[in-house]
C-alpha cells in the first residue's frame, strides 16, 4: 500500500467529500490528489462509504416539538421578578448596616437638655442620663438655661483640680456596690471649673 | 481553511437557540429539523434497533432542557451526539439493571449496524457496511462520524469521550481496514 507522504492535505481528504473546505483549501487538495496515487485510493474509499451513508425514516419532528419543554417569552414581568425583589431586600440590608456602622464609629451620644434642679448650689445641676466612662471624646452638649458658652465633657479627669478629684472619690465611695455597667439615676453631676463634669 | 458551510450551519444554529430562548417555539421545531435526521443515523450506529424515535426524542428534550448550558462556539449536531450516546449508554445499563440481557460491547453493536443494512439499496453500499462492521466499536464511531457526519477530530473526541490524538488513531487504523477489504 502507498502511503502519503503530506499527511497535512490527506488529513483533509474527508472535509473535500463532504464539501466542507473553502474555495482555496479546495484547489490545494484536488491539485495533490492528482499526484498523489495514495490520496486517489483514500479518496475512492471516502466516496463510497459516505455514499453507503443509511437512509433512516426522518423522526416525526411535531410529535418531539410537542414533547420538548417550553421557553416562556420573556416580559415585565420576568424583569421585575424575584430577582428584583432580592436586589431590593440586599440594598436595603446593605444600607441599614452601613449607617448602623457609621453611627458606632461616630460614637455620638444624644444627650437631652436637662432640666435645672432647684436647690443646686452651681446653678447648672445635670442627670447623667447615660453612662459614658468608656469614652475618651468630648460630647458637646447643649448647656442649659443661664450657662451658656460653658463647654462640658466626661472622662476626662486631667481637668479636675485636687479639690474636685478628691470630691469625686469621696462621691464615688457612698455609690460602692453599684454596678459599673448601670446607669446612677438621681446623681447630680456639676460642671467643673474646666469643663468637665462633676 | 474549513468549514465555510459548517460554520454557516453553526451561526444558523446560535440564531436559532436565542429565538427560542426569546419564546419562539417555531425555532424549536426548525432545530428539530435541521438536526433530527442526522441523530437517528448516529442513534442507529450506536446499536439502536427498536426504539430509534423516541431516543431522538429523548434526546432533543435533553438538550432543550439544558440549553442554557449550550456554549455559544461549540457545534450544537456535536453536542446533540454527545447528549444522545450517553442516553443511549444510559439506557442499556438502566434495561441491563432490570434484568434485561443487553449487550453493550461491540458484538451488540455490529448486530446493529447490520440492521441498517436492509436500508441499503446498492450492493457497493452493503460491502462498505461489511467491511465497516469488521471494525472495533470504537473505530467504527470514529470512522462514521468523520467520514459520513464530516465532525472533525475535536468533535470527535468530545462525542466519545476520547482525545484528538486518539481519535486520528482509531480512523487512520479503520481506513487502512477498510481499504483492505475493499481491494480484496
Amino acid at each position: 500500500m502507498i502511503e502519503c507522504t503530506t499527511t497535512e492535505l490527506q488529513d483533509l481528504l474527508p472535509d473535500f467529500v463532504t464539501g466542507a473546505l473553502d474555495d482555496i483549501t479546495m484547489s490545494r487538495v484536488t491539485s495533490h490528489v492528482s499526484r498523489c496515487q495514495a490520496c486517489t485510493e483514500e479518496l475512492v474509499v471516502l466516496r463510497a462509504v459516505r455514499a453507503a451513508r443509511p437512509r433512516v425514516p426522518m423522526p416525526d419532528v411535531q410529535q418531539i416539538v410537542a414533547a420538548l419543554p417550553t421557553r416562556q417569552r420573556p416580559g415585565r414581568g420576568a424583569m421585575f421578578g424575584r430577582s428584583a425583589w432580592r436586589m431590593a431586600a440586599a440594598l436595603g440590608i446593605i444600607i441599614a448596616g452601613g449607617a448602623s456602622l457609621q453611627l458606632a464609629r461616630r460614637g455620638l451620644v444624644s444627650v437631652p437638655p436637662v432640666p435645672e434642679r432647684p436647690g443646686t448650689t452651681d446653678g447648672a445641676p445635670l442627670v447623667a442620663n447615660t453612662p459614658t466612662f468608656d469614652t475618651a471624646e468630648t460630647v458637646a452638649v447643649r448647656a442649659p438655661i443661664g450657662v451658656s458658652g460653658v463647654s462640658m465633657s466626661y472622662g476626662d479627669l486631667t481637668d479636675l483640680s485636687e479639690d474636685e478629684l478628691q470630691r469625686m472619690l469621696e462621691r464615688l465611695d457612698k455609690w460602692d456596690g453599684a454596678t459599673s455597667t448601670e446607669p446612677l439615676p438621681g446623681v447630680p453631676l456639676s460642671v467643673t471649673a474646666g469643663g468637665g463634669i462633676l | 481553511m474549513i468549514d465555510a458551510t459548517q460554520q454557516e450551519d453553526a451561526s444558523l444554529d446560535r440564531a436559532l437557540i436565542e429565538q427560542w430562548k426569546a419564546g419562539d417555539q417555531r425555532a424549536a421545531t426548525s432545530i428539530v429539523e435541521r438536526h433530527a435526521e442526522a441523530l437517528a443515523r448516529f442513534a442507529g450506529r450506536l446499536g439502536v434497533t427498536d426504539d430509534v424515535d423516541e431516543v431522538v426524542q429523548d434526546t432533543f428534550i435533553r438538550a432543550f432542557a439544558a440549553m442554557d448550558s449550550f456554549r455559544a462556539d461549540a457545534s450544537l449536531r456535536t453536542w446533540l451526539f454527545t447528549i444522545e450516546r450517553r442516553l443511549v449508554i444510559d439506557r442499556r445499563r438502566a434495561q441491563s439493571r432490570r434484568g434485561h440481557h443487553v449487550e453493550i460491547d461491540d458484538a451488540h453493536a455490529i448486530s446493529g449496524f447490520d440492521a441498517l443494512d436492509a436500508l441499503m439499496a446498492d450492493e457497493a453500499a452493503q460491502r462498505v457496511a461489511r467491511a465497516m462492521a469488521r471494525l472495533t466499536r470504537m473505530q467504527r464511531d470514529v470512522f462514521t462520524l468523520r467520514v459520513q457526519e464530516g465532525r472533525s477530530y475535536k468533535e470527535i473526541a468530545e462525542i466519545l469521550g476520547s482525545t484528538e490524538g486518539s481519535a486520528r488513531v482509531h480512523y487512520h487504523n479503520a481506513m487502512r481496514a477498510v481499504r483492505e477489504y475493499l481491494d480484496d
